[in-house]
């Protein structure tokens, strides 16, 4: 009987069909999803169980307890409360398709391979703008939000730089190091990819608001495996590290404590199989101790982004060195304030001791040497190189 | 029998006249005061009464009933004594009323009959020559103060006795009064003992934003780690701002009189106010009021220098009290018999750390967390932040600016800076002729139009600028009214490029709050 009902629908009504039934399924997900203490290693317990998402919603929280996915007695609230919520849930649920905001399961065919092959992939992502493109390389630059200077320059160019020959960079979108690759790639290649630890309509921190408008937008995209709302909680940071070195063909480190974040993420990528780039720190350097490790331990050295290029087998074109400046542009007190400026931050008052230039002449060239590109103000009255 | 004594009251910097009229008839003896008294005004009946008895005076014991006109003002203090005693003393017929004719008294008076001086003669005697009086007597003590008003015959006694001798002399017509023996301060002649900013080693960066501040009168925060001159150079700032005229000087020294502030033997200041409140006062102590209403540090900094170090240390309320007067350079203090206006003209200078450890935006020494950092400055509202023109950011001392021996010359001198400060508020003056008034940090939008003209280049220059650096549109109007006071200062009458350079710089501490720290190792 069965069959002859199966043979009785087109092609089309087929296809309208598991159209329907991946709705409700996706409904489900998304709504169980929501429940507190319900994350992707738990869902793919559920889904391993019961087969399908629509079934698991539909059970008892009983039935979750007999089966041993349930453990604390916590959980039969939370589970009673989504089910509460249902109606708001999905109404959520119908205004965030019509924002444009994908949710993508496992089981369809735009889910990303690079995350499809890790061991503790999630169940359901939301995507805001792109994927990254499965045909072309991708690679992940990380580091810690408390960062200096140079790290900065060094993400925002390396990011630049491999950006503009069609790799596509991976970030975290956190202050610091995230922020500063994020932002050389999208200056340089207008596109950009951030894996958030916070819900998708959540812009964590608030300062990230345009890198995270416009790769949401499409220059790029962003990228979240928790529910759309959902504040940035401390642990959400460590399991969208995975998600991070899941999206990356390679990863680099640019500056990392000795205690920080960066490791979990190089630990996944590990895991994964992926090779690990560090950048050399100073050994006196609190912020070079992580990556001086990982050194040590076997990562590779991260001195240029040719270094990425070879690892991808791209030809490396022109690449320019960090720091190089056509100086022929420059006049003679502006080559002058340019060669007093370094990699650090230095007070308007002090460059203006060292050249000799009174305060006020100082600061019009410092001002000129920024419209050109040639200098950068951190902070008002502080100025460095820019590279 | 009846008389009638004139005399002067105050609310606020102003005085109006008062007449205290004396009533002696039979009856229970003692002594009725009416008028709307305060306690201290009140207890002037022991006060009068005991003073005439040890002064060898002895008024039967009569009833008198003294009334206070106009009744429907509130009369504090103990300057009501003297004018008091005369009334009895006439209504007793122990003094000629018509001796006391074009004359008002006032000052306080001890047991023993002694005359004291008291707060705001300057201002009494002010209101006094206004009321159309020529002559007042008063404490010895106060005569300096009060002659300061012109044309005013002041008659210093130094107890009960002197004035009723004064008052029987004057029935043979009044001799000019003798000049009060403290002279008048002769000009900066104190200057050496002055703080000045040869002083301060190094710190071109504050000292430049300072002297843009005193030339354009534009309001300040300084910024940076502790140890870095802050306090220093904003307690130099009076001594580069021009010299105060002599109406100014007792305009401001009113408010001092009021307070009983002025120094002693002074009866003007010898320099401009320099005001630093600890950051723990409160409402009433900075704005103005308490049971007499008397004036805050707003209005004692008047004509000078309200400091206020760790701004964000202050309560919010208090500083949210900065609002209205940085806008109308006066403050309003409304209570249960009226409301008075104070003068609230002074030049804000604050200084603050970045963060509470004060290392920010030294990433290696500080160990406060980015929301720590971002709530303590952001204890500075928006709108207080909107007054305050110039923004300066401190450069951390080198070695090299400390140790080592100093030239002699090497730091400029509060005069030269104060020459060409001079030179710019003429410059402005000269400007805003005709104009309510003579700064251009007074500019408001329209007149930011009229008088801070952009040419082509320079339109795209500060353009690109905002564009680069991210400013807020908020810090335009900042930025361009520097911009003036600097293009003056090198006395240009068109804003040029490096003008703007230079103003953007000076930009709002928020703008530049979010751009992160400065690790170097």
């Amino acid at each position: 009987m069965t069959d002859c009902l199966e043979v009785a629908f087109t092609m089309s009504d087929q296809e309208l069909l598991r159209e329907m039934q991946d709705e409700r399924e996706r409904r489900a997900l998304f709504l169980l999803n929501h429940m507190t203490g319900m994350l992707s290693d738990k869902l793919l317990k559920i889904y391993e169980y019961f087969g399908s998402f629509e079934e698991a919603y539909s059970r008892d929280a009983d039935v979750y307890f007999d089966a041993g996915l349930f453990q604390k007695a916590q959980l039969r609230e939370n589970y009673r409360k989504i089910r509460e919520n249902e109606g708001r849930l999905l109404k959520e649920y119908e205004q965030l398709k019509s924002s444009g905001i994908r949710m993508i399961m496992l089981t369809d065919e735009d889910y990303p391979e690079r995350l499809r092959q890790i061991a503790d992939r999630p169940p359901l992502i939301y995507v805001g703008g792109k994927l990254p493109d499965e045909n072309r390389p991708t690679a992940g630059i990380i580091g810690s939000r408390k960062c200096s200077e140079y790290g900065k320059s060094v993400a925002e160019f390396f990011a630049g730089e491999l950006a503009a020959r069609g790799i596509q960079i991976v970030s975290g979108l956190a202050y610091g190091i995230d922020a500063a690759a994020a932002a050389g790639s999208l200056n340089a290649a207008s596109e950009s990819y951030g894996v958030l630890g916070c819900g998708i309509n959540i812009c964590y921190p608030r300062e990230n608001w345009p890198l995270y408008h416009r790769m949401k937008l499409g220059e790029g995209g962003v990228i979240s495996e928790f529910p759309p709302d959902d504040d940035a909680f401390g642990f959400h940071f460590i399991l969208r590290n995975r998600l991070i070195a899941g999206l990356s063909d390679v990863l680099m480190v640019i500056e990392a404590g000795e205690k920080s974040g960066t490791a979990t993420t190089v630990g996944y990528a590990l895991d994964q199989g992926k090779e690990v780039y560090a950048l050399p720190g100073r050994i006196t350097d609190p912020l070079g101790f992580g990556c001086n490790r990982m050194l040590k331990e076997g990562a590779n050295v991260l001195t240029s982004p040719s270094d990425i290029l070879e690892y991808f087998g791209m030809e490396e074109g022109s690449v320019l060195k960090m720091g190089e400046k056509d100086l022929g542009k420059l006049n003679l007190h502006e080559r002058k304030l340019y060669g007093a400026l370094s990699q650090k931050s230095q007070h308007v008052e002090s460059l203006a001791v060292k050249c000799g230039f009174p305060l006020g002449e100082t600061l019009s060239l410092l001002a000129g040497l920024e419209a050109k590109g040639y200098a950068v103000s951190p902070r008002g009255a502080y100025y460095r190189r820019c590279i | 029998m009846f008389a009638k004594i004139n005399t002067a009251g105050l609310f606020g910097v102003e005085g109006y006249p008062v007449v205290i009229e004396a009533d002696v008839r039979n009856g229970l003896p003692g002594m009725t005061l009416t008028g709307l008294l305060s306690t201290e005004t009140r207890e002037a009946q022991a006060r009068v009464m005991n003073a005439l008895g040890n002064s060898g005076l002895h008024p039967e014991p009569k009833k008198i009933t003294v009334n206070f006109s106009p009744a429907g003002m509130r009369k504090e203090g103990t300057a009501y004594d003297l004018p008091i005693a005369v009334a009895v003393l006439c209504a007793y017929g122990m003094l000629k009323e018509q001796n006391c004719a074009g004359t008002a008294f006032f000052g306080e008076l001890g047991l023993d009959g002694s005359l004291k001086g008291v707060r705001g003669a300057l201002p009494l005697a002010f209101a006094l020559k206004e009321a159309g009086f020529t002559r007042v007597v008063t404490a010895a003590e106060n005569a300096a103060e009060a002659a300061l008003v012109e044309d005013m015959q002041v008659f210093g006694c130094r107890d009960i006795r002197e004035v009723m001798e004064l008052l029987r002399r004057a029935g043979n017509g009044w001799v000019p009064a003798p000049v009060p023996e403290a002279e008048l301060p002769s000009g900066p002649s104190e200057g050496s003992s002055r703080p000045d900013f040869s002083d301060v080693r190094g710190q071109k960066y504050l000292k430049r934003a300072a002297e843009i501040a005193a030339s354009g009168m534009h309001n300040l925060l300084m910024s940076g780690p502790a140890g870095t001159g802050k306090t220093m150079i904003a307690k130099r700032l009076p001594s580069i701002l021009p010299e105060m005229t002599r109406e100014e000087n007792l305009e401001i020294s009113k408010i001092y009189s009021i307070c009983g502030l002025l120094p002693k033997g002074h009866p003007l200041l010898d320099a401009r106010p320099f005001r630093s409140p600890h950051h723990s006062i409160t409402e009433p102590a900075f704005a103005g009021g308490g049971v007499t209403v008397l004036p805050g540090e707003m209005s004692l900094a008047s004509g000078g220098i309200l400091f206020l170090d760790e701004l964000p240390l202050f309560k919010r309320a208090v500083l949210e009290q900065l609002r209205q007067p940085l806008e109308d350079h006066k403050i309003t203090i409304t209570r249960m018999y009226g409301s008075c206006v104070y003068p609230a003209d002074f030049l804000l200078v604050a200084a603050c750390n970045n963060c509470r450890c004060g290392f920010y935006p030294d990433l290696k020494k500080c160990r406060c967390t980015r929301g720590q950092i971002q709530a303590y400055i952001g204890r500075i509202s928006k709108p207080l932040m909107e007054r305050i023109d110039l923004c300066a950011e401190a450069n951390p001392l080198r070695v090299d600016e400390i140790v080592g021996k100093r030239k002699a010359d090497e730091e400029e001198a509060s005069a030269v800076i104060r020459k060409r400060v001079e030179a710019v508020h003429a410059l402005q003056k000269e400007r805003y002729k005709g104009e309510t008034f003579r700064f251009n940090s007074r500019l408001g939008i329209r007149e930011i139009e009229k008088y801070c003209v952009l040419g082509r280049s320079e339109t795209a220059y500060l353009k690109d600028a905002f564009t680069r650096k991210g400013l807020s549109g908020r810090t335009y109007h900042k930025i361009l009214k520097v911009a003036r006071t600097i293009a003056d200062m090198e006395g240009s009458e068109r804003i040029r490029e490096e003008h703007l350079a230079e103003a953007v710089e000076f930009r709002s501490i928020d703008d530049r709050l979010f751009g992160g720290g400065i690790y170097n190792e």
